[in-house]
């Protein structure tokens, strides 16, 4: 089965656009700083729609955001 | 912080005086007091609803100042917050066992327990669980980490 392991570039598409803070990505998906923090340091997997969300805040695909990794 | 973290912070702290005042007033009068003194019974039931109060007073005022500030309890805070009844639920089991085996091992010769404990194994069990309300909700967001 392989271990399963998502990472994200949120921190990246962060600072690509404009250095855009911790706090206003929480205000703009609907969610925590903490929450965005948890996600950037890999501690949280977001819901299908928090990511969507994300994704959308970015003006990019989810699998942009979002890459699924498995060692097998 | 989350606001619930801040809550459950404000909590922590009304469970504690609330335990602490409970406890005091046991070790000041003597449990076996509780039989005896109509007054010391009296003050023992209104520091438990004071208790109860204060803490209801405190989620209701918290929850005001959540809703005008327009807080957000995310996903990832449901998801931890829904750790929280089992921590509950494992604090009260773990006073009711130690209730038990102390009474056991300390009446088992005369064969049945003063009338003031029922009281006070109720007391405990409903404080215990509302500051693990507030403890269970710190220890999941430090789990959560």
């Amino acid at each position: 089965m392989g271990t399963d392991e998502v990472k994200n570039r949120i921190r990246r598409l962060r600072f690509d656009l404009g250095e855009m803070t911790q706090e206003e990505l929480a205000r703009r998906v609907g969610c925590t700083r903490q929450t965005i923090i948890a996600l950037e340091q890999g501690k949280y997997l977001p819901s299908v729609a928090l990511a969507f969300r994300i994704a959308r805040t970015f003006g990019v695909k989810v699998e942009d955001v979002f890459q699924y990794e498995n060692d097998k | 912080m989350t606001p619930q973290q801040r809550r459950a912070w404000y909590g922590l702290a009304i469970g504690i005086v609330w335990t602490l005042s409970i406890v005091a007033l046991f070790v000041i009068k003597g449990a076996t007091a509780f039989d005896k003194d109509t007054g010391m019974r009296v003050t023992a039931y209104a520091l438990f609803l004071a208790g109860i109060l204060a803490y209801v007073a405190m989620m209701y005022v918290t929850g005001w100042k959540m809703a005008r500030d327009g807080a957000i309890q995310d996903e990832r805070d449901r998801l931890i917050l829904r750790r929280v009844p089992v921590y509950q639920m494992f604090a009260v089991i773990l006073t009711l066992a130690v209730w038990m085996v102390v009474l056991t091992e300390t009446y088992s010769d005369e064969g049945q327990i003063p009338i003031v404990f029922p009281n006070l194994i109720f007391f405990s069990a409903i404080v215990v669980n509302i500051v693990f309300a507030s403890a269970g909700t710190l220890i999941a967001y430090w789990r959560a980490r």
